[in-house]
């Protein structure tokens, strides 16, 4: 639920992943016996870099002892990559929100904190004997508010149950918070081991 | 005159048809998109763990050019001379150093494009509700079939195994030494716990006896 973008994960991985692939068949090309013209190629290329490096001289202060420019931009090359790879790390997650409702009523702005919605459905939950515990966060989801409910069971617990408690528990929410349109509600049900993902196997 | 339609339009939304407790229903779209995203990994773990990485190799070849620019010695290798070094070791007898990096990067390459083409299923099964949207973990589900199926058949705790796979689901029993099992009994449990609640997509169970018995199951 959270905004993490994941077409752009993807593509990210699918770029990087195509240009390790080219790199990597072209070390090999240039490394085995058959890979005579790439070779030369490779030679011709070196000596014309070097070349350039000769021909792009440059002094960044006056008296400085010239020497080409290119190092200089690829350093800043190297600044902008890893500014933008720590934004991009940093933009992943997030979209959690304190508010469920926000609305502006003729008195005044009516706003219901997530503590609220959370409160109601743990009660309304925690005394059911298949769930082992319940927590509730909340999502910006396109821009609206949405609930996340996290429901673990109780060991070999029958799930149709405690799913449908928890969708009238929802319904009853609805008629708290008075709102003219549903707040979108995903039950999440989880487990007697936290944290395992695979592996669904269960004696 | 326009005036009035505003509150006309807010009258409705607030009050439909005098029922205000049935709310019209989340939209459609919204749910499936949340089930595709809590049903689907996100990649954001490999995401972040290339990005780190190519974070530290851009710093470190950062550092390494101001040096170059700078006329100073390389810290551990200029990355001016990537080419000629290149040139001379692909050439030389270091060339097996050049194709056992290549045959890695390549590699990992692959590994990258597969991470980014791979559907990258999380192992859950979503379930029908007229409020809610509803996501489950699959061990959730076999850890019902197996309760289900044991009681059905009268067997212990320790004799029923449960698997949950996207469409199907395998029931292990080890008969009791002596004792055999009712399959047909294990079959039909599972089948009215799989019944109770509406997963999607549609699990269907089969059940497999072990040939060899446990003495004291």
């Amino acid at each position: 639920m959270t905004t993490s973008n994941r077409f752009l994960n993807r593509l990210f991985l699918g770029v990087v992943g195509l240009i390790l692939l080219a790199v990597g068949v072209f070390l090999l090309i240039v490394a085995l016996p058959g890979g005579g013209a790439l070779r030369d190629d490779l030679g011709t290329s070196s000596r014309w870099f070097q070349s350039t490096l000769d021909d792009t001289q440059w002094s960044p202060w006056q008296g400085a002892a010239p020497a080409s420019w290119i190092p200089w931009a690829l350093a800043v090359l190297c600044l902008v990559v890893v500014i933008v790879g720590l934004v991009a790390v940093f933009a992943h997650g997030g979209g959690r929100i304190d508010r469920i409702v926000e609305a502006d009523a003729p008195g005044g702005k009516i706003v219901v904190n997530t503590r609220f919605a959370e409160d109601a459905i743990e009660n309304a939950l925690s005394s059911r004997h298949d769930v082992a515990s319940v927590s509730v966060s909340a999502y910006r989801l396109r821009r609206e508010p949405a609930l996340k409910v996290r429901m673990r069971l109780a060991a070999s617990a029958s799930p149709g149950p405690a799913i449908a408690a928890a969708s009238r528990v929802v319904s009853s929410l609805d008629v708290a918070l008075g709102a003219t349109a549903p707040l979108p509600v995903l039950v999440e049900v989880v487990g007697a081991a936290p944290g395992r993902r695979s592996g669904s196997r269960v004696d | 005159m326009t005036t009035t339609s505003p509150l006309q339009a807010e009258d409705a939304r607030a009050d439909p048809s005098g029922d205000a407790s049935v709310p019209a229903p989340v939209p459609h779209a919204t749910y499936r998109r949340v089930l595709r995203r809590e049903t689907h990994s996100s990649r954001s773990a490999s995401a972040i763990v290339v990005l780190v990485v190519l974070v530290l190799v851009a710093a470190y070849v950062g550092v390494e050019s101001v040096y170059a620019a700078l006329s100073q010695r390389a810290l551990l290798f200029s990355p001016l001379d990537t080419l000629s070094t290149l040139a001379t070791a692909a050439t030389s007898s270091a060339s097996v150093i050049v194709i056992a990096v290549g045959i890695v990067t390549g590699l990992v390459g692959i590994l990258l494009v597969v991470l980014a083409v791979a559907a990258g299923r999380r192992g859950r099964h979503t379930v029908a509700d007229t409020r809610v949207a509803v996501v489950i973990d699959d061990h959730v589900i076999a850890a019902a079939i197996a309760r289900g199926a044991r009681t059905a058949g009268r067997l212990a705790p320790g004799q029923v195994t449960a698997w949950v796979s996207r469409r199907s689901s395998e029931i292990a029993v080890t008969p009791a030494s002596g004792i055999p099992v009712d399959e047909e009994a294990v079959l039909t449990g599972a089948r009215e716990e799989l019944a109770e609640t509406d997963y999607q997509p549609r699990v269907e169970p089969r059940v497999r006896v072990s040939q060899n018995g446990k003495l004291g199951a």
